[in-house]
């Protein structure tokens, strides 16, 4: 392995960005934001990043809105929603529209989310 | 004609006769009454006069023969003593007076000592005698016979003696009281006594005595009228006897008035005296009748006799009495006379006027016999009058012959009634005689006939039955009115009517009609209504089904919401705990086996929060989730599967599916967690041993799955809360209580059903329906 994957966790809560940080930390190269605004800043600045895990529930700016203000930017980007609600309609929505690849729930299970990377890498490998 | 000459005798002259005559012999009557009272007085005078004077004859001879009886006694004692007999027989001579004359108390003889034998010191202290031995012996009645006592010492010093002693003639004693020497009985009364004299010498004497009462009791009998009296007085003036005994022995000159000298002076010489004078014993006005009484030579003695004036005019009132009534009858019957006078005479005035006034009917009569030939003739109604027993017209007015056009009455009188009727059923004389005789016995008979003209034309006629007595004879009046005109309008109106009648008719048909749609309609409104009833407790049933969901919802809004906050935290532990693993895997391995279970712990914690959070995220609606047709069957077995590893060796498990596919159309997902919520419910019931029974049914419309257990059931009180959040009977940690909660939202989700029943002890059903989707 070469560089690592490089990961954006989006989240309201500074907790969850440190768990994802020490969790992930170790295999990815995780940068973390609070809200929309300043995930989309951070890809702005990071073309390299891969894949984007988000909240759902965030002030001003949901994970929903996120994504698709995020996947017209860089359609490459795969996204996926990291939340502690239901399966919702927009989120519902966003997966059928393509934006989004699949919906987690919280508390995460470590596996789920490294199969999701996995499925990224696997996804680009075989393109 | 009766005459009517007036009564000879004028009332006026009568009545004055009765009056005069009343009036006469009511002024004889008092005449006669005040005149005989005059001579009634005089008379009742006479008569007292007359019986005091009889009573003092009567008196005076009770005396004298006293006195004669005293002297004839004496000179026997004389005779004895001067022939020299002996004493015994001057007191048998005593004995044998008293024994002939028993109006005399007693009789005695007394003598001087030695007077009559000169022997008196023979006889002194012997028996008969006294301790002088004087001749002195009494005998007196007493208890109807005769006793005797001895005359003594004390005798000698008596009145009864010494009076005789020292007049030396026959005297009468005043009245006084003495009792006999060995009686005990007291007597009142009066004494004659004689002296014994022989030479000028007092030898001793003789006495009579009377008893005052027994004197009374003759005078009594001699008793004038009702309340006069006689009255015995002495000389002295002393009252011997009177019927009121508190007068006897007091003084009559005390007790009349000094005012009556007239009295007083007659009294005293012994002459008769007749005065009206004040009685000073009953205080009643008197006539006061005094009569001498001359008693041998001593002073005489007066009869009174009262006699009260009332009672001697007595008579004479009632005289007046008598005429009085005589009067007021004779009156009575006067008075009846004259008003019996009147009464007749204003009878016969009465008779008098009847007569005249039947003169006066008879004109009237005559002239009213002549007026009804007139009127018959003259009125403008048709009469016919009829003889109801022979049945033929007697007599007819004009109108009848111009009504029914006939010249002469010789056509009409004599004929049938028939002949005037047009004689076809139902107007046929014959057949309605029943008419007749109702006018006959009832009364006027009114009705309506055709009748008919001499030409054979018919007309209406209103006729008119009515019984008469005319000569003495029983006919019938009948009046007849031609009608045409009226009955010719009254069958207009009956068509007017009939024409309304009809209308009414059809119109009550048409409401009628009406009425009948209205009440079908009414029907109706009520089947609606019943309807409408049903719809409403369907309503109601549903509005609770809804409060229920809209609960449910908002529970699930809520729910998710927490649940959300939920997750968070638990990411955090999440997170904390696979990096606090991650740091002892790098840091401390040896350490890995002590930190392990206590990993395990949290991570389980963690697990469980997550199932119940996911539970709850249930509840949010999903209404635009999508909805696949699948077989029921498949989701059966799917679900059996999933839970194959919790089935235990003991659960016999049956299922018996209806033949073919039942499609439903469904959330796969949810209904795969209805059947493995109801199934391993089912599987937890089962303590050891049972059976599970699943059947699949179908209706036209719906898809029937009925789940059987034969597990420990659930009690009645619990059956009604099993679909409630969190209720559960289950051990902390094997159920939160949720279960049957989802699976009802989720079936209710789909349109369908879900039942269950339960036997505590014996298992439960659970049954689901679902809509059939073709």
């Amino acid at each position: 392995m070469n560089t690592p994957l490089k990961l954006l966790f989006v989240d309201d809560e500074p907790i969850n960005l440190m768990l994802f940080k020490i969790c992930f930390g170790e295999n990815y190269h995780v940068i973390t934001a609070e809200s929309g605004a300043e995930a989309l800043k951070v890809l702005a600045e990071n073309s390299d990043i891969s894949v984007v895990f988000t909240d759902m529930k965030m002030p001003w700016m949901s994970g929903v809105e996120f994504a698709r203000k995020a996947k017209l930017l860089y359609p490459r980007i795969s996204f996926y929603i990291l939340t502690g609600y239901g399966l919702s309609e927009p989120i519902q929505q966003a997966i059928d529209d393509g934006v989004l690849n699949r919906c987690l729930f919280k508390p995460f299970d470590i596996d789920e989310v490294e199969q999701a990377i996995a499925d990224v890498v696997n996804t680009k490998i075989s393109n | 004609m009766i005459s009517s000459k007036p009564p000879y005798t004028s009332i006026r002259v009568s009545i004055s006769a009765a009056i005069i005559t009343a009036v006469f012999f009511v002024f004889l009557f008092f005449y006669l009454g005040v005149n005989l009272r005059e001579y009634i007085y005089e008379d009742s005078k006479e008569i007292a006069k007359e019986m005091s004077r009889s009573a003092a004859v009567q008196t005076e001879r009770y005396f004298n023969s006293a006195l004669w009886v005293a002297k004839s006694i004496a000179s026997k004692a004389m005779l004895i003593r001067n022939l020299g007999g002996d004493r015994q027989e001057v007191r048998d001579v005593l004995v044998s007076e008293l024994h002939d004359n028993k109006n005399f108390l007693g009789a005695w003889t007394l003598w001087e000592p030695n007077a009559f034998d000169g022997k008196d010191h023979l006889y002194a202290g012997k028996p008969l005698h006294n301790s002088m031995g004087t001749l002195g012996n009494g005998y007196f009645y007493y208890n109807d016979s005769i006793q005797m006592e001895i005359m003594g010492q004390r005798d000698y010093t008596g009145s009864y003696y010494v009076l005789a002693k020292e007049k030396r003639s026959e005297s009468i004693l005043e009245p006084y009281r003495w009792t006999y020497g060995n009686v005990k009985k007291s007597f009142y009364g009066t004494s004659i006594s004689i002296p014994l004299i022989d030479e000028g010498e007092f030898l001793g004497a003789i006495g009579i005595d009377i008893d005052i009462d027994e004197l009374q009791t003759e005078l009594n009998k001699a008793r004038p009228y009702k309340s006069g009296y006689l009255s015995l007085i002495t000389s002295k003036g002393n009252i011997v006897s009177h019927p009121d005994s508190s007068f006897v022995t007091q003084n009559f000159f005390s007790l009349i008035s000094t005012a009556d000298s007239i009295s007083y002076a007659t009294f005293l010489q012994g002459k008769e005296l007749t005065l009206e004078t004040v009685s000073e014993f009953t205080g009643e006005k008197v006539f006061r009748f005094f009569y001498p009484i001359s008693l041998g030579g001593s002073e005489p003695w007066s009869i009174m006799v009262e006699l009260p004036i009332s009672d001697t005019t007595a008579r004479s009132n009632q005289l007046i009495v008598v005429a009085l009534i005589i009067l007021l009858v004779g009156l009575g019957l006067i008075i009846f006379l004259i008003f019996n006078i009147l009464d007749r005479r204003r009878y016969e005035r009465t008779i008098l006027a009847a007569m005249a006034e039947i003169e006066e009917r008879g004109k009237v009569a005559a002239e009213n016999a002549r007026n009804y030939k007139e009127i018959f003739n003259s009125t403008s109604e048709a009469i016919i009058v009829y003889d109801p027993e022979r049945k033929v017209i007697l007599d007819v007015n004009d109108i009848v012959l111009f009504l029914f056009g006939y010249g002469t009455k010789a056509d009409v009188v004599g004929q049938r009634l028939r002949m005037l009727s047009h004689e076809q059923p139902p107007f046929k004389v014959d057949d309605n005689e029943v008419l007749m005789s109702k006018a006959l016995s009832e009364e006027a008979q009114i009705f309506e006939w055709l009748a008919q003209k001499s030409n054979g034309e018919t007309f209406w006629a209103e006729v008119s039955l009515r019984s008469a007595t005319i000569n003495g004879h029983r006919r019938i009046l009948t009046v007849v009115r031609d009608i045409s005109e009226k009955k010719k309008s009254a069958m207009e109106l009956e068509q007017y009517r009939n024409h309304l009648e009809q209308l009414v008719k059809e119109r009550t048909e048409e409401l009628e009609a009406a009425n009948e749609e209205l009440t079908a309609i009414n029907d109706e409104l009520y089947d609606q209504k019943t309807k409408l009833q049903e719809a409403m407790v369907d309503l109601k049933n549903t509005q609770h089904q809804l409060v229920q969901s809209e609960k449910m919802a908002s529970l699930g809004v809520l729910a998710s919401g927490i649940a959300h906050e939920i997750n968070n935290p638990l990411n955090f532990i999440q997170g904390g705990i696979l990096g606090i693993e991650n740091y002892f895997a790098k840091h401390f391995p040896d350490h890995k086996d002590n930190v392990e279970p206590l990993i395990s712990a949290i991570r389980e914690g963690i697990h469980r929060s997550v199932v119940v959070v996911n539970s709850l995220n249930h509840y949010t609606r999903k209404d635009n989730q999508t909805k696949t047709i699948c077989d029921i069957h498949s989701i059966i077995n799917n679900s059996l599967i999933m839970i194959q590893g919790q089935i235990k060796d003991t659960i016999a498990l049956k299922c018996n599916y209806y033949d073919g596919p039942l499609n439903v159309l469904c959330n796969e997902a949810q209904l795969h967690q209805v059947f493995l919520n109801i199934l391993l419910n089912s599987i937890q019931a089962i303590d050891q041993r049972g059976d599970i029974n699943i059947s699949t049914t179908a209706t036209a419309k719906k898809v029937r799955v009925v789940i059987i257990d034969s597990g420990k059931g659930i009690s009645p009180d619990d059956l009604n809360r099993i679909t409630d959040p969190f209720f559960t009977t289950k051990d902390p940690g094997q159920g939160i209580g949720l279960g049957l909660s989802i699976a009802l939202s989720i079936i209710r989700d789909h349109k369908g059903k879900i039942d269950f029943e339960s036997v505590e002890g014996e298992g439960t059903t659970a049954t689901i329906t679902l809509p059939l989707k073709s």
